[in-house]
């Protein structure tokens, strides 16, 4: 299915939010967006998943995706990095969110709340040890 | 020589040790208080060797104080004591969850209710950071008390990795992409009857922008920020993703306020230029007078001299091999205490003594803590896993020549802290 960059997205009935593709965050990574590496679907799926498990805090939701049991990268920033945390903004505030690869390394604001780490810790998908690492912004593959 | 080792079982995710209290950080929003003296005294071992379990964990400091350290010079006490010391760390000394309910001072819900990233304690208060921020609160209330964790106060709320205090009561803020900071308790006074203007830099710290009100927070740098500590008066920066650097400081004297000199704030100098290598792949940190650099298996030391005002203040030394197992993964952290250096690998922790001996660790591994600002507990690692804490104390570094070794912070009585730091500082 082809998908239109800043064009809201209707996904129900799985979820009544919509999810808009930005552009900044697809093609090449500057110093200060990271991009998805990830297909459009792959995107969304992620973004319908972090709602339908409600791995959100505040004002964020925050996606991981796992095949064969395995968390899978999502994107790269510009030090080629393996991002596999995603961050979901609903920036104005009317249930049409977007999202990109956290750099958790470099942003603590880009880290999941320790809520959202909890549930991931409760569901095996994280360790106490990567939870840990996280916060402390320390490298992580998971 | 082996570490001597006590476990607490439990799921913890942070700990302090603090004149005489344990602190757990338990994995669901509790925070639990211990009598430490209590408990070391429930082992097994402290009944049959109460001096050297006193001088593991309970008075780590004993064997380095002038006059004690003289029975060291003793052939006999030597053996003695290495061979005590060897006995005791053959096994890992347990505790039962009956046994560690007789030490419990408290078990209370944490402050916030939110759980904490990293804490530190000076002067009977906590600074801990959270989701929400940088808070304080007042720690080490009578042993009666219910609770021991009172009075929270939120400070900031600029989303933080880590932070540090030295013995002067500033506390370095590591805030990755955002910079370093400094919340700066020992310029408070001189800073009370100031006015406070955050749109405007304050000559106190150089041209540090203030960031806060009271207690005061300034920006020391823009430069990428994974974890800091104390160099005397200066600052070094640890990053995991850019160069590291060192925010250099110097003492100066105000006119107006007579009673104690303060820090003013230079400039920076990176990594690169500190160590000479330009090697992309690497992780470098530093305290008080030693800072380290490694990278692809090797280590590179440079030892500081005064404020290291000026490149020329500084030694590089040879580069000691060092070999880390690719079980162990990357290096993301590292820390300096007394008995050596404690490398954080992604799967197991290295401790490179400072008798020339290395430890390992595997993990996996929540948190580890090292306290070279303590009084007691300078020969302490705590490191926690997914089930318990365990406490090592290692003990090497008493018969070492602390002039002349490589890893580890060289001892100095306390009471010459201050003035000897000054004085470096200004040569």
């Amino acid at each position: 299915m082809n998908y239109c960059f800043n064009e809201p997205i209707d996904l129900t009935p799985t979820i009544s939010s919509r999810y808009m593709m930005v552009p900044q965050h697809r093609g090449s990574p500057t110093e200060h967006k990271s991009v998805w590496t990830v297909s459009n679907q792959a995107e969304i799926t992620c973004f319908t998943n972090s709602v339908v498990s409600q791995w959100k805090c505040d004002k964020y939701y925050w996606g991981i995706s796992i095949i064969n049991g395995v968390v899978i990268q999502l994107g790269t920033n510009y030090e080629n990095q393996v991002l596999q945390i995603a961050k979901f903004v609903d920036g104005a505030s009317n249930d049409c969110w977007h999202g990109y690869p956290a750099n958790i390394q470099r942003h603590p604001g880009d880290i999941p709340s320790s809520a959202v780490l909890n549930l991931w810790q409760q569901s095996g998908i994280i360790s106490k040890s990567d939870k840990s690492k996280i916060k402390g912004g320390k490298r992580c593959i998971l | 020589m082996h570490p001597l080792k006590v476990s607490i079982p439990g799921d913890f995710i942070d700990c302090q040790i603090y004149r005489g209290r344990l602190y757990l950080w338990t994995n669901n929003g509790c925070v639990k208080v211990y009598d430490w003296d209590k408990l070391i005294s429930l082992t097994n071992a402290y009944q049959n060797n109460k001096l050297m379990m006193r001088i593991g964990f309970l008075e780590g400091n004993l064997l380095y104080k002038s006059g004690v350290s003289d029975l060291l010079d003793d052939i006999d006490f030597l053996s003695l004591a290495k061979t005590k010391l060897e006995s005791l760390s053959e096994d890992e000394h347990q505790l039962s969850c009956l046994e560690i309910d007789q030490a419990l001072l408290c078990n209370q819900d944490f402050p916030s209710n939110l759980e904490p990233i990293d804490t530190t304690i000076y002067r009977n208060s906590l600074y801990y950071i959270t989701d929400s921020g940088l808070f304080e609160c007042d720690v080490h209330f009578p042993k009666k008390y219910k609770t021991q964790l009172r009075n929270e106060k939120k400070l900031w709320d600029c989303p933080l990795f880590s932070l540090m205090a030295n013995s002067f009561g500033q506390i370095a803020l590591s805030a990755g992409d955002e910079g370093l900071f400094e919340l700066n308790n020992y310029d408070a006074e001189y800073l009370e009857n100031k006015p406070v203007n955050l749109s405007r830099d304050l000559s106190l710290s150089g041209n540090n922008k203030r960031m806060t009100g009271i207690p005061p927070i300034f920006q020391i740098s823009k430069k990428h920020s994974t974890f800091a500590n104390y160099n005397y008066a200066n600052i070094y920066s640890s990053s995991s993703l850019d160069a590291s650097y060192m925010a250099l400081f110097e003492w100066i004297e105000h006119e107006d306020y007579t009673a104690k000199k303060t820090r003013k704030y230079l400039t920076d100098v990176n990594d690169v230029d500190i160590f000479n290598s330009n090697n992309q792949h690497h992780i470098s940190w530093g305290n008080q007078g030693k800072l380290y650099l490694v990278s692809n298996n090797e280590i590179r030391i440079v030892r500081l001299h005064g404020s290291m005002r000026g490149l020329d203040k500084f030694d590089l030394f040879e580069e000691p091999k060092i070999v880390l197992h690719s079980w162990k993964g990357e290096v993301i952290a590292a820390g300096s205490a007394y008995f050596g250096v404690v490398i954080e690998c992604e799967n197991a922790l290295v401790v490179l003594l400072s008798n020339g001996e290395s430890y390992s660790i595997p993990g996996p591994i929540t948190k580890w803590r090292v306290y070279p600002r303590s009084h007691n507990y300078e020969n302490h690692l705590h490191v926690i896993f997914d089930d318990k804490i365990t406490i090592y104390s290692f003990n090497n570094d008493y018969f070492v020549d602390q002039k002349s070794k490589d890893f580890g912070v060289e001892y100095k009585e306390k009471s010459q802290w201050f003035k000897w730091q000054q004085h470096e500082s200004q040569s």
